[in-house]
């Protein structure tokens, strides 16, 4: 049977609403389409807009032919022809636009506004923040909106009264989504298609440190990755995250060049920590763990210095566990370990060389020379800075006798350095050192400023241990945060001390919004098979296959539609007058104490039959009866009679016959 | 749909409300099309393994099957009740009033009303209801059922179509399409009776008379009582109009429906030229009157002209 509403035009208001619309949904593509995409978008939209009052203005067939020409001559011109996450979405903006140069009558709206939906969708594809969604929560309704508003009779019904109708829907909605969320089965990998693209610019540790690359990542303020803790989170100076660790040195650049074999064994000398980590993408495999991991995040691996590795670049956010011990001693050194932990340059100093020659020859032991050059840098003059002088060729030995300023790099390349000269195995760990607290979520928040370059040394009792130099120079750099904006107006380093009041409550608002993002990370963003497994654990329904889980999910999604759809069918009575209902329920009443009202009877007939019936209740009855007939056809009822009619039927109690 | 099949359908009666039962419900091409859509955020979500895209399919898949129940329940509990409107001839519309209200007076966006070959689309609000106008196209004359009506909705969104077939008893009487002109030459009945007044009329004043017991007090003459001159009773006139009879058998020449016709021609022109006529068809006659019921009496007549022969 046709639809008698279908070829209807659709009126100014619903286009209006319509291209508002989709075009909120396509706005934030801006930000990643090339511009003639988009401009050939906002030309679309505004010229069905401009349409509106002179309908004759719409394309016919042949110039919509020639626009979508242009179109995907656009499409392909800016994104070349082939297929991938950036040139599909430049089409489907294309599509769109064309779609809404070709609406007129109610039908064709429905599907501009399904096109307009699968936009959501791309728009996830480029970002899932908080902010995008809620924005985009505005869209996914108005199409709602606009396609309800199309099933009405009326020509002209109004936007807003359909509001609270398209509200009540979504919302009967919300249970069974929630519940397909949470219980719907998550696969690992993707079924096919195009990966992320890699073009973007993404701060972070490289797997390479030379003088000033930490720098520049520390003037960064964004996050590095969010942590919670299982327990007390540890105290600030064993807040050290470990990244990269660079063995492989020229006298400038430190590499990896980690030599092959087996991390050795850790012996916990404390408490182990749990905590959960969430890290922002950074496009390289590591993942940042306390020093040092003893549990290893699902699906990642080690490596011979305890680098954790996942098995993909992180390319967008992740969560993973992780346990941790900051007491611990490690066993055993490999000859391969040895080889690349006294690896030196072609070229070193003699001044350098000369230094490390006397601190082995008055030292009586390894840890005597550590204690040797960590004194170095305590005593002599050396400043902690973010800006340091230029070093020349060679940048170590110009560091270490003659400038005496530098960041956390320098301090942990020359003792690395020096340690190999005087003959102790040692390696150069890169990572971040402390972190935030934020107290509202209660999780701890590690920035780009937080990131750090410290030293290992291999000593024969406790293996490899860990030595911060930067800490003989800086104490409070350990034990606290960098200040990075004062920092870099003044090219000093300076430390967060107390804060003024106006600062500690923009830090508050800061921590609060940054925990509203960490758990839409953790909860929606982030919900993946892992974090599925430990929630079913706590509703007590762990260890779930893969098709139970399904069919659990279909099952619990089918219990909620089928409870929608009972308080949507159950018979609830428009509202009614209360002195009808207040009648109604008087015969009620007496029905069920064997006087039911015969249709035809009014209520003095009733109340008289009533009375026969059941004189003890006489007085209680008629006054009932002399209530109702004055509300109803009396003229002047007293104010308070509805009350004391409804009173009077409530407090009416009769033997059920 | 087809007759036999029609037997099996479980319909609902007028003024009864539909029962869940009586309901029907499939997803339109634009809730097929939904389909499609929701497969395709879904399909997107799993590839990309995009916890915003599960939550849209999600929250898409779920607001479609809201909106089916909603569908349903719009359908649920209606009445549906049909009454002719006005006269009809033979190739005219009939027309039908079709009233829409909701047995527990909750509003009804977007019903539609399908009848054979018309639709009407009304929103329904509280216990008023709503009501619309069906046109069913005539031929020839006689009685034509409103029949079977199919009552739908598309509420909230359009996706699935609700419907309910719905036995109307309502009926039209088709009178015969009158004839250019009814030829009064060709009826030698057809012609004024003048059979002067006797006084019994009730349309001209003709004179008073004494008062006799009896006569109505609406015809007392106050005027001459008031004058002292005694009770009088005003007579009229008016019998004298012309009063013909219009007969089947006196159009000689003609096939019945011509003569129907022609006689319906006659009974309309008779109306307006307010004379007094009666209708002599074989088998009945219908005694000289006039007035609206008086010549709906006789058009039905023609309508329902050889249904009542055996």
């Amino acid at each position: 049977m046709k639809d008698a509403l279908a070829d209807r035009p659709v009126d100014t208001a619903g286009t209006v609403l319509l291209v508002a619309a989709v075009g909120a949904a396509v706005a934030p593509h801006a930000w990643h389409l090339p511009p003639p995409i988009v401009a050939f978008f906002a030309v679309a939209a505004g010229w069905r807009l401009l349409a509106i009052a002179r309908p004759a203005l719409l394309p016919g067939g042949a110039l919509l032919a020639l626009l979508l020409v242009a179109g995907l001559a656009a499409v392909v011109l800016a994104e070349g022809a082939a297929p991938n996450r950036d040139s599909g979405v430049a089409l489907l903006t294309v599509m769109l636009g064309l779609k809404l140069l070709e609406v007129r009558a109610r039908r064709d709206v429905y599907v501009a506004a399904f096109l307009g939906w699968f936009v959501l969708v791309t728009q996830f594809l480029y970002s899932q923040s908080l902010a995008l969604a809620a924005y985009l929560a505005l869209p996914f309704l108005a199409l709602l909106l606009l396609v309800t508003r199309l099933h009405r009779a009326e020509e002209q019904a109004a936007l807003v009264t359909l509001v609270p109708s398209v509200l009540r829907t979504s919302l009967y909605a919300l249970p069974v989504t929630i519940a397909l969320f949470v219980l719907f089965p998550r696969l690992g990998g993707p079924l096919w298609g195009f990966s992320a693209d890699a073009d973007a610019a993404v701060t972070g540790l490289a797997d390479t440190m030379s003088p000033g690359s930490l720098a520049r990542v520390v003037e960064s303020p964004e996050a590095a990755f969010r942590v919670r803790f299982e327990g007390d989170p540890p105290a600030p100076a064993e807040r050290y995250w470990r990244g990269p660790v660079l063995w492989e040195t020229d006298g400038r650049t430190w590499r990896t060049g980690a030599p092959l074999g087996k991390a050795p064994t850790i012996e916990a000398m404390g408490p182990a920590i749990d905590y959960e980590v969430v890290l922002e993408p950074h496009r390289r495999r590591w993942l940042f763990t306390l020093d040092l991991p003893v549990s290893l995040p699902q699906g990642a691996s080690s490596t011979v210095d305890h680098q954790v590795l996942a098995p993909r670049d992180v390319e967008s956010r992740r969560s993973y566990r992780a346990r941790s011990v900051t007491d611990y001693r490690t066993v055993g050194l490999s000859p391969d370990e040895e080889f690349a932990g006294l690896q030196l340059p072609d070229r070193v100093s003699p001044r350098l060389r000369g230094l490390a020659e006397r601190w082995r020859a008055e030292a009586k032991d390894p840890a005597a020379i550590v204690s040797r050059g960590l004194a170095l840098f305590r005593d002599e003059p050396f400043v902690y800075t973010l800006r340091p002088p230029p070093l020349g060729d060679d940048p170590l030995d110009a560091f270490v006798f003659d400038t005496r300023r530098g960041f956390c790099e320098h301090y942990a390349a020359s003792f690395v350095l020096l340690m190999r000269l005087a003959g102790v195995p040692a390696r150069v760990v890169t990572g971040y050192q402390g972190g935030e607290l934020n107290a509202v979520g209660d999780y701890l928040t590690v920035r780009q400023s937080d990131a750090h370059a410290w030293a290992e040394v291999w000593l024969r009792e406790s293996g490899w241990v860990r030595v911060d130099p930067t800490a003989q120079v800086a104490p409070e750099r350990i034990e606290s945060t960098i200040d990075q904006g004062a920092s870099l107006a003044a090219g000093r380093v300076t430390f967060r001390a107390d804060l003024p009041w106006v600062a500690a409550m923009l830090r508050q608002a800061r921590w609060m919004l940054d925990a509203a993002n960490l758990n839409w990370h953790r909860w929606v963003i982030g919900y993946d098979r892992e974090r599925q497994d430990s929630v079913l654990r706590q509703l007590g329904l762990g260890g779930l296959s893969q098709t139970r889980l399904g069919m659990l999910a279909a099952g619990v999604a089918g219990a909620l539609l089928l409870l929608t759809a009972l308080w949507l069918l159950v018979q609830r009575p428009a509202p009614r007058e209360p002195v009808a209902a207040a009648y109604d329920r008087f015969c009620r009443k007496l029905a069920r104490a064997g006087v039911p009202r015969a249709p035809h009877e009014g209520p003095r007939d009733y109340v008289d039959r009533v009375v026969a019936a059941l004189p003890a209740r006489a007085a209680e009855l008629r006054a009932i009866g002399r209530l109702y007939e004055a509300l109803r056809y009396g003229r002047h009822a007293p104010g308070d009679a509805v009350r004391q009619l409804r009173r009077a039927v409530r407090r009416l109690r009769l033997t059920a016959r | 749909m087809s007759g036999r099949l029609a037997r099996f359908v479980r319909a609902a009666r007028t003024d009864t409300p539909v029962r869940g039962r009586q309901i029907y419900i499939l997803p339109t091409r634009y809730g097929l099309l939904y389909g499609v859509l929701v497969a395709a955020v879904f399909i997107s979500a799993i590839n990309y393994g995009n916890n915003l895209a599960f939550l849209l399919a999600f929250q898409l898949a779920a607001v479609g099957h809201v909106a089916m129940h909603q569908t349903w329940r719009n359908l649920r509990g209606l009445r549906l009740g049909a009454d002719a409107l006005g006269r009809v001839y033979a190739g005219e519309d009939a027309r039908f009033a079709v009233r829409v209200a909701a047995a527990d007076g909750r509003d009804r966006p977007a019903v539609q009303v399908d009848g054979a070959a018309d639709r009407t689309l009304v929103d329904c609000r509280g216990e008023a209801g709503a009501a619309g106008v069906l046109r069913v196209p005539t031929v020839c004359r006689g009685r034509v059922p409103l029949g079977r009506l199919t009552l739908s909705t598309r509420y909230p969104l359009g996706l699935l179509r609700a419907w309910s077939y719905v036995d109307t008893d309502a009926g039209a009487v088709v009178y015969p399409r009158p004839a250019d002109r009814f030829d009064a030459a060709a009826d030698p009945t057809y012609a004024g009776v003048e059979q002067g007044s006797l006084g019994v009329g009730a349309d001209d004043f003709v004179g008073l008379r004494g008062y006799r017991p009896g006569d109505a007090p609406s015809r007392l003459d106050w005027k001459t009582l008031a004058r002292e001159r005694g009770l009088h009773t005003r007579q009229f006139g008016g019998d004298r109009a012309d009063r013909l009879w219009l007969s089947f058998d006196a159009l000689e020449g003609l096939d019945t429906e011509r003569r129907l016709e022609a006689l319906c021609r006659g009974i309309l022109d008779a109306e307006r030229a307010g004379r007094h006529y009666g209708l002599r068809l074989p088998g009945e006659e219908i005694p000289p009157g006039h007035g609206e019921r008086h010549a709906e009496r006789c058009l039905t007549a023609l309508a329902l002209y050889e249904d009542r022969r055996p």
